[in-house]
């Protein structure tokens, strides 16, 4: 599902990522780990492309990062969804039409989208607020509402940017509960997070650490051969 | 058709949103396009008082006495075919009898009667602004003075310089000052229209994020700025037909009397698809700069 070979990545003279290979298999769940500034957005972000490969090779999902034109991109986004720590969504629509948002520009008809999002809201105990503007709710209802938006597409990769980051203990486990709940169906999960315990509590997870964009740990073969 | 109805709804429902940066874009365009307006309406104007004051010249064509007076009117006729505004004509009878309308009563026509020493004339005028070819004036003169029987043409050389010289200045200024006009107003507009789509730079990386295409972006993009041009370009408009109607007849007095004219309907149509254009293509350029 996700091939990544010598993959490199410089922002002038910084290297955010440095050589990275490994592979992920669809149904994988993998905890991208690591400090501030180890590469864990920049290899998030190429993945989801929304930064161009600039060394190496990278596939997702059937796309071939390095060839995908910008112009098709979207077809790569509508099998990869993502989530960001600063949630990224319109603050002066509702939480409906924010989670709407994904399925009403694959011209999906009426009825459907309002069975998916209602069935995703619901999941995420988010049907209280579904008409609520996103800018009057929480912060950690507003990264619910992030993950929604990700999730009611029934994506092949979902990848996480910190999802967690702003919210409390209790609501990050119910938070990597929905995405244990997806990966249970067969998504690939990308998952990036400092939080330890987070990582503990998935112990079939993959995990991989960076550090100044170098891998420095990994508890699976990186490769099928192992290179 | 669902989905371009879909984006088309999208394009009219994103006027509604963050009303003040609307309210002030739309106010921006319609002030600008007024301001570009009305110099346009004064170099009209301007234009249209000199074409029609300036730009007329007259020959006086006086033909031999001798010339049969059958012959010379069929001469008149040839010469109202050709391109000239007007022609006045008198035959020798004629010519005598305004002669002696504008004399003094102790004046004794009497004797003049008998032998009119008057030939046939005519007063030929043309307009340089609305004839063909690289000279009129002298093209005109040369086919008058080639007549069979026409003895010489009189004209005034200063007036036809004078002509010349405003022909000249509203070809060689007009155009381009209207051109000119035209740029900066589509400058103006494009950058306040483009920084105004910019504005929503969040959403339209949010759209592409979820997986919109580059036409599902651009679209109601482009119909927003096209909406915008036009609206605000008709706005202006309507003020400019405001401002015409209270300030047509200012000029209407002696020794003047010159009435301010409204644009004719081409020049609004102009304005309003120039407007528009220039709404789409900088919707384009701020949508193409922040997609992927």
């Amino acid at each position: 599902m996700i091939r990544i070979r010598h993959l490199s990545h410089s922002f002038g003279r910084f290297w955010a990522l440095k050589n990275i290979t490994l592979s992920l298999d669809k149904g994988d769940f993998l905890f991208l780990t690591g400090p501030s500034g180890a590469g864990k957005t920049t290899l998030m972000r190429i993945l989801h492309g929304s930064i161009p490969v600039q060394r190496g090779k990278a596939e997702i999902a059937g796309f071939d990062l390095t060839s995908t034109s910008s112009r098709r991109l979207y077809l790569l986004r509508r099998q990869v969804a993502i989530v960001f720590q600063d949630f990224r969504i319109l603050p002066d629509r509702s939480v409906w039409e924010n989670v709407a948002l994904p399925l009403v520009v694959r011209g999906m008809v009426k009825a459907q989208i309002q069975k998916r999002v209602r069935a995703v809201l619901r999941g995420l105990s988010l049907d209280k607020k579904t008409w609520s503007l996103c800018r009057e709710i929480s912060g950690g209802e507003q990264q619910r509402v992030a993950v929604a938006r990700a999730v009611v597409v029934n994506p092949k990769v979902l990848l996480a940017d910190e999802p967690t980051g702003n919210l409390d203990k209790k609501l990050s486990l119910q938070l990597l509960e929905v995405f244990r709940q997806f990966h249970i169906h067969g998504t690939t999960i990308v998952f990036a997070t400092h939080n330890e315990e987070l990582i503990r509590s998935q112990p079939k997870a993959k995990i991989l650490s960076l550090k100044e964009g170098d891998i420095v740990n990994a508890n699976w073969p990186l490769t099928e051969s192992g290179t | 058709m669902n989905v371009f109805g879909h984006l088309l709804f999208q394009g009219l429902i994103n006027l509604g949103r963050n009303k003040w940066a609307q309210i002030f874009t739309m106010s921006a365009v319609i002030f600008v396009s007024f301001l570009a307006g009305l110099f346009l309406l004064l170099l009209f104007n301007f234009n249209l008082a000199v074409t029609t004051t300036q730009d007329r010249l007259q020959y006086q064509v006086y033909w031999d006495r001798e010339m049969p007076g059958e012959e010379v009117s069929e001469q008149w006729s040839e010469i109202a075919s050709w391109e000239i505004e007007s022609i006045k004509t008198f035959t020798p009878e004629q010519a005598l009898h305004v002669l002696l309308d504008s004399m003094s009563g102790d004046f004794d026509p009497g004797h003049l009667a008998a032998s009119n020493p008057l030939p046939p004339t005519a007063l030929v005028e043309i307009s340089l602004g609305t004839t063909e070819g690289d000279d009129p004036a002298r093209e005109i003169l040369n086919r008058l003075e080639q007549l069979p029987g026409v003895d010489r043409v009189s004209y005034n050389p200063m007036q036809m310089d004078i002509a010349r010289t405003w022909l000249k200045i509203t070809s060689r200024v007009f155009w381009p000052l209207i051109g000119f006009m035209f740029a900066i107003t589509g400058l103006v507009v494009a950058n306040t229209l483009k920084l105004n789509q910019i504005n929503r730079k969040d959403e339209v990386e949010i759209l592409s994020l979820v997986g919109a295409s580059s036409g599902y972006i651009q679209f109601p993009l482009l119909i927003t700025g096209a909406l915008q041009g036009l609206v605000g370009g008709f706005i202006s408009v309507l003020l400019l037909k405001g401002m015409h109607l209270l300030v047509k007849d200012l000029l209407y007095f002696p020794p003047i009397w010159v009435r301010i004219e409204f644009l004719p309907f081409w020049y609004i149509v102009s304005l309003l698809a120039a407007l528009t254009a220039v709404g789409i293509v900088s919707s384009f350029l701020a949508g193409n700069g922040e997609d992927g």
